[in-house]
């Protein structure tokens, strides 16, 4: 697996959002509307985690738009590599937000409390 | 079904009609979507939304030699059957600029309709010239490639060039000038400025069509500089 991936608050977003619901297979306009990002910026995203092997693709089967009369539609899963991905960097970004606030919070130095 | 709706409808396809070979099942599973979203104005952005990502992703890199070949035969057969189109549109601007050469009353409208004239003509024999060349089928596949690379480095030189960049945007706008002035229309401002703003824009598009042409050239002489160098490696 290629670490180089380039780390944004973005992408955190959608690699928590798919830590959600780790084994279910999603949509693209579900994912964007539980992100918020624009399909423009969700969709590099999500290739480039494809590219990288830590998303799997797939299109809905028979069994699964059988009856309702829509055609299928392409679907998202986290692989196993994904998965770890996933949760490193979401723990990661926890990490550095909380460091960030618990810096804001802490005097500076010289700085008169009280 | 609304008018926004059908507009991010045929957005959507058009965008999975025209995705590179990469981005094919993405492109379509992107367009899928638009029938799902419940707004047709969220439909029509989120269709709009994907149209750059989707349609300017690069391609898989060349990783073989056959692949490049592949590409610069599509390559010269393309730019020979431009090239040949190129000359066919050229030619009606051609008789029409020698028709107002003829009709010129004034000294300084007749240099100025023998100057675009002029341009024309060296358009066409640049057109020719450089691109009409057909691919020499009995070259190697290493040989084959490093043309490829020329031809590609060579259209990169002309892009890079300054005077063709404003030349082509400075002669749109002469054309357009030209058209309004010899049409007489001076009674409707409007037109005028639709008219010259469409050939300028026009100009400003197609500079934009050939940078992005340019970055995808560029992506493919490292690509095949890569393949040359493993290729003479292998064989020392």
């Amino acid at each position: 697996m290629d670490s180089k991936m380039r780390r944004s608050p973005q992408t955190t977003l959608v690699l928590a959002e798919f830590l959600q619901a780790e084994r279910e297979w999603r949509y693209g306009y579900d994912l964007s509307r539980a992100t918020g990002l624009k399909s423009g910026t969700l969709y590099p995203i999500l290739m480039r985690l494809a590219e990288r092997g830590m998303l799997e693709t797939s299109w809905e089967t028979g069994a699964e738009v059988a009856g309702t009369g829509r055609p299928p539609r392409h679907i998202y899963k986290l692989t196993r590599d994904g998965l770890r991905y996933a949760q490193a960097e979401v723990a990661a970004a926890k990490a550095a937000e909380k460091a960030a606030r618990s810096r804001s919070v802490r005097p500076a130095f010289g700085e008169v409390t009280g | 079904m609304t008018l926004l709706r059908r507009a991010a409808v045929r957005v959507s396809g058009f965008v999975a009609r025209h995705a590179g070979a990469g981005s094919r099942e993405w492109a379509e599973g992107f367009a899928r979507e638009v029938e799902f979203i419940d707004g047709d104005w969220k439909a029509l952005r989120w269709a709009v939304g994907g149209l750059p990502v989707l349609l300017t992703r690069r391609e898989a890199s060349l990783d073989s030699l056959e692949k490049a070949v592949s590409l610069a035969e599509g390559y010269f057969e393309k730019r020979k059957n431009q090239t040949e189109a190129g000359c066919f549109i050229l030619t009606p601007f051609l008789m029409l600029f020698a028709f107002y050469l003829a009709e010129a009353c004034k000294p300084m409208e007749r240099i100025g309709v023998g100057i675009v004239l002029a341009s024309l003509m060296y358009a066409i024999f640049r057109t020719y010239k450089s691109t009409g060349r057909k691919a020499d089928r009995s070259l190697g596949p290493y040989e084959m490639a490093a043309e490829y690379r020329l031809a590609l480095q060579r259209e990169h030189k002309s892009y890079v060039s300054w005077r063709n960049r404003i030349g082509s945007i400075v002669w749109w706008g002469y054309a357009g000038w030209l058209c309004i002035s010899t049409y007489k229309l001076d009674h409707s401002v409007w037109l005028e400025a639709f008219i010259f703003g469409l050939l300028v824009g026009g100009g400003l598009v197609g500079d934009m069509r050939n940078r992005m042409k340019d970055q995808r050239n560029l992506r493919r002489i490292a690509d095949i500089d890569a393949l040359l160098v493993r290729d003479a490696t292998e064989g020392m």
